[in-house]
């Protein structure tokens, strides 16, 4: 299954966008910045899930390129 | 209409005897009691299954096998060769949580039969489960790369600039996986039994009305039963996407490239 692989991709997604904004939601409640803080840091977080999700999938690519060499081998064994 | 929220009720089984440890309840619920019974019950059947290890497997040790090769093939993909000293634990966890979900749907609090209880639709259960997952990836990250372990919060092949607002963000994704991980169990579950419940009780509802009632009850069964099709396929899939994110934070302990 090498969907599997990418599993996480979505989940750690969704994890980043609320946890950038979860700190945006703090800066404005401690600094009258509202609701700056929550909104730039949302982007902030988009923006950097998004760039995860890129490196994760390139990862997850070329991983499952060699595990599929992996199983050529099981073969012939 | 029976009450739909009925079935998540925890009930004491032991209340003649009262058992407090430092304050704490510790009595024996029905909870517990269906927890054992599924323990109990992937133990004789792995047992059983596997006491006559034949070269051809009948059903029993197919079925068996089949759910060591499916874990182990998951450990193996998602965690590497590295992987194998978890597989225990992660079919433990696996063959739990599948359990809890599937015992659940059976049929019961009919024709005598005892009430069922699904101990997966109880945070404080996903929630331990989530938290024994979480805790094994810090200490064993911790044994197996020392103080390396905190590199995990910084991403490789960002700029250094970035790292003072990317570093709490990793912090904070990292520190509520236990909470998505388990709430998403637990709701599924909740939601699911819950629906499922609620659904079926209409046409008690009809039938009791009488009259068109009668002939029109039947509608909201049907729909039941498509519904406890999709409940039983969210079950596989809930035990399933549970067991593989356990794998897949589990890598963060064995391995560290990030």
């Amino acid at each position: 299954m090498e969907t599997d692989r990418g599993a996480n991709t979505g989940y750690s997604f969704m994890a980043t966008v609320i946890a950038a904004g979860i700190i945006g939601y703090i800066i404005d409640k401690y600094f009258p910045t509202a609701p700056w803080g929550l909104l730039g840091f949302l982007v902030i977080g988009i923006v950097y899930a998004t760039y995860k999700a890129q490196m994760a999938m390139q990862e997850t690519s070329s991983s499952s390129a060699s595990h599929s060499d992996d199983k050529k081998d099981d073969k012939k064994a | 209409v029976a009450n739909p929220v009925e079935q998540f009720v925890i009930k004491s089984l032991s209340e003649k005897t009262e058992l407090t440890f430092m304050g704490v309840d510790l009595s024996y619920t029905n909870s517990a009691l269906w927890m054992t019974i599924g323990a109990v019950f992937i133990t004789v059947f792995l047992t059983f299954a596997m006491k006559k290890k034949e070269m051809v497997p009948g059903r029993l040790q197919m079925t068996a096998e089949l759910l060591y090769e499916f874990v182990a093939k998951m450990v193996k993909d998602n965690i590497g060769p590295k992987g194998r000293a978890f597989f225990p634990f992660v079919f433990t966890i696996f063959i739990f949580v599948l359990m809890g979900n599937l015992l659940g749907l059976l049929p019961g609090g009919i024709f005598g039969l005892p009430k069922v209880f699904t101990y997966t639709s109880h945070l404080a259960v996903t929630g331990a489960l989530a938290l024994t997952v979480f805790f094994a990836v810090i200490i064993f990250g911790f044994i197996n790369h020392g103080l390396k372990f905190f590199s995990m919060f910084v991403p490789s092949g960002v700029p250094w600039w970035i790292l003072p607002i990317i570093i709490p963000i990793e912090l904070i994704s990292f520190f509520v996986r236990p909470i998505t991980l388990s709430v998403r169990l637990f709701a599924n579950m909740m939601a699911g039994h819950l629906m499922l419940k609620i659904i079926m009780g209409f046409s008690v509802a009809a039938a009791g009305t009488g009259g068109l009632g009668v002939a029109l009850g039947f509608l909201p069964t049907i729909a039941g039963l498509g519904l406890l099709m999709f409940e039983l396929l969210v079950a596989l899939i809930q035990a399933y996407v549970f067991a593989i994110l356990s794998c897949v934070y589990l890598k963060d302990a064995v391995d560290l490239h990030h």
